[in-house]
């Protein structure tokens, strides 16, 4: 028994790592699958919370991930307070990728105790959304010499970098404010336009940075962890720029289909 | 990938994509053991957890993997004088054969399972084991579980009951509580209990204490009684039950109605909006409980019983009068309010019934816990600035709790009468025949 599970996962599929471009895999699993059932943000991203900390103790090659990530999604419905039925999400996951999830409610159920198990029954996540308006209403009625403005845009972009911030392993390591601060910083040195700005590395200096600086220096707060922070999302979009989405999904789908035979 | 160094994981030090086979290997031990669910090593908890040196070697297994509870009453006598010796150990690997958990005997039961007392063979230390089934459960992990156990990790009072561990089985999770050896409803119903009044004010300013923690914390306990509020022998209080607890909704109730379930609180509790159908209620449904669990701790049993919804109702009317549009003038909002409206109107009985037994600033804070109208109503936090708590006597430390012989729950209180009802039955039989 053991000897035929070893031989089945150490099969040759040497392309199916658990790095950068397998989470950005998953990470658009969850969100086309949050998109379908109409789901809020934050509940994405408790999900997507929960997958990372499942893949810090378990395999990649031993779970059908279409199962894991409807999983997730459905646990964190649960847990942020929309709960959505078994069979509704079950039914929409069968949409996106009907050859991969089972049609089969029990397994849903299995798989979520599995899972809850596996995460200790620890269910409950803090998310930078809320401290990154904090931070921006103590910035905007702060003292005079670090008073700062944020446009809704900014707020806009801080947002979508702390979705994208999900695909990496920074929840688990910092705190929420750590990372809405780091977002903010992003934001102000490369404007609106993030992901443009790194492509062409062209933008002026924003005259508001020294505030920003003052308010940081400060504030108390872990400046080795914001930097931290920055570097890991800005390397994030770099990895995303030579991402290649097929050859993930052919090595993933390769290897589930061999695993049922 | 970039050039730089990925930093490193804290909780796993090796992390890393290329590290892939170590995790890997690491799990496959787990495989000899032919299960699904695997398990993984688990420290027990608290710094005396140390080991027996000279336990049997051989066919052990390591005592810190998840916890099993069986029937097992034998347990190995040796541990203690071990503990002793190996004081200034802060944590050692334990070799303990089955479970860490030793049954003992049930102290309550509900809808969600049973709940059993039960002994830590490591650390001696007494437990509650809450058993949540999940065998009947179709739609895999039930909500009202996953609202208890999140909202159990996130307080931190003396007046809640604080979750120290989880455990998850093939059909069941455990949540395990430090044991308290009584729960008010108990205490309440052993006439030879006597308690003073300070001793009440003690017990009733604990009890405002813990909900003024979940009120600020906006968590709705709904389902205050007796039974869910558990002394200890040091004569601390705590809430306990978060099975029908939620967080409030975060939403503006004067715009849209937050619609939540209406079949919450056990009946005697139950505040008039609630039986009259409300479903856009606020933290005011536990403050009802709260009056009438004050009351209780004079009369000893709880003033407003009930048979059925309706009749409910009607007790609630009896004692403190019907509602008057002077007093809530939008009650014809209620949903049920045209269908169980009373057929005569009826004076407030509250002062002639408690007036004499409670004392002038007691009453008055019992009448505003108890108003009808949910906007009337005190809220916890102003009423633990009543003059009750000013005026003499003072509260004092629970003293009774040193006398208190046995262990009293409502389970095991419920269980006394049954047998004294027996008994009786029996003795009647045997002279009538």
């Amino acid at each position: 028994m053991v000897s035929q599970i070893e031989a089945q996962l150490l099969r040759d599929d040497s392309n199916l790592k658990y790095d950068t471009n397998m989470r950005i895999y998953l990470h658009q699993l969850i969100v086309k699958l949050g998109r379908k059932l109409n789901l809020r943000q934050v509940i994405l991203s408790t999900a997507e919370v929960y997958l990372t900390r499942f893949f810090a103790k378990v395999s990649i090659r031993e779970v059908n991930i279409y199962l894991l990530v409807t999983t997730c999604i459905y646990i964190s419905c649960k847990m942020e307070e929309s709960p959505q039925h078994i069979r509704t999400i079950l039914s929409e996951a069968r949409n996106c990728w009907p050859e991969f999830v089972p049609n089969d409610l029990t397994k849903l159920a299995e798989f979520e105790f599995y899972l809850i198990e596996e995460l200790d029954c620890y269910m409950v996540v803090h998310h930078p959304y809320n401290s990154i308006l904090d931070v921006v209403n103590v910035l905007k009625d702060g003292d005079p010499s670090t008073k700062l403005d944020i446009s809704p845009e900014e707020l806009q972009t801080c947002w979508s970098i702390i979705n994208d911030s999900y695909i990496t392993d920074l929840h688990l390591l910092f705190p929420p404010h750590i990372i809405a601060i780091g977002t903010l910083y992003i934001t102000l040195v490369l404007g609106i336009d993030v992901r443009k700005t790194i492509a062409n590395s062209a933008k002026l200096p924003d005259p508001r940075m020294d505030n920003f600086v003052k308010f940081l220096a400060s504030s108390n707060i872990d400046l080795s962890e914001v930097i931290e922070t920055v570097q890991e999302i800005l390397t994030l979009y770099e990895i995303w720029n030579s991402y290649d989405e097929m050859t993930i999904r052919n090595g993933l789908h390769h290897m589930l289909l061999n695993m049922n035979r | 990938m970039s050039g730089r160094p990925r930093f490193q994981r804290y909780d796993r030090p090796q992390y890393n994509d290329e590290y892939y086979d170590d995790r890997y290997y690491y799990r496959n031990d787990y495989y000899h053991n032919d299960r699904y669910y695997y398990e993984e090593p688990r420290l027990p908890t608290g710094p005396r957890a140390t080991s027996a040196p000279t336990a049997p070697k051989g066919n052990t297994q390591p005592a810190f993997k998840r916890a099993k509870v069986s029937n097992k009453n034998v347990m190995e006598d040796d541990e203690d004088d071990e503990f002793a010796r190996n004081d200034m150990v802060f944590m050692r690997p334990v070799d303990l054969k089955g479970a860490v958990f030793e049954r003992i005997n049930q102290v309550g039961e509900g809808t969600y399972g049973k709940v059993y007392k039960a002994k830590n063979k490591i650390t001696g230390q007494l437990v509650a084991l809450k058993r949540l089934r999940l065998e009947s459960e179709r739609e895999g992990f039930p909500i009202t579980a996953s609202r208890e156990i999140g909202l159990l990790q996130s307080f931190n009072h003396p007046n809640i009951v604080g979750l120290s561990e989880m455990m998850v089985e093939k059909n069941a999770v455990y949540m395990v509580f430090t044991y308290m050896n009584h729960d008010l409803a108990g205490i309440l119903q052993q006439a030879e209990i006597v308690i003073s009044d300070g001793e009440k004010k003690n017990i009733f300013k604990q009890l405002l204490r813990g909900i003024n923690y979940l009120h600020a914390k906006k968590v709705i306990h709904r389902d205050i009684k007796g039974s869910n509020i558990l002394l200890d022998d040091k004569g601390v209080l705590k809430i306990t039950d978060f099975g029908l607890a939620r967080r409030m909704k975060n939403i503006n109730s004067n715009v849209e109605s937050p619609n939540y379930t209406n079949r919450v609180i056990t009946l005697w509790y139950r505040p008039p909006e609630i039986l009259l159908g409300s479903t856009d209620y606020g933290r005011e449904v536990d403050i009802w409980g709260i009056g009438c669990i004050l009351i209780e701790l004079f009369t000893r049993h709880a003033i407003f019983q009930g048979t059925d919804e309706i009749d409910q109702l009607w007790k609630v009317y009896d004692i403190m009068g019907t509602i008057t549009v002077e007093e809530w003038p939008d009650c014809n909002t209620l949903p049920w309010f045209e269908m169980l409206r009373p057929n005569s109107h009826k004076p407030s009985l509250f002062r002639h019934k408690f007036g004499s037994l409670l004392s002038p600033q007691c009453f008055n804070l019992a009448t505003k816990l108890l108003a009808k109208n949910p906007k009337n109503r005190i809220s916890a936090s102003d009423a633990l600035r009543h003059p009750y708590f000013m005026e003499e006597p003072q509260e004092q430390k629970l003293a009774f709790v040193d006398k208190i012989e046995g262990e009293w729950h409502e389970f095991e209180a419920k269980k006394k009468r049954r047998q004294l009802r027996e008994a009786k039955q029996k003795e009647m039989v045997k002279n009538s025949g």
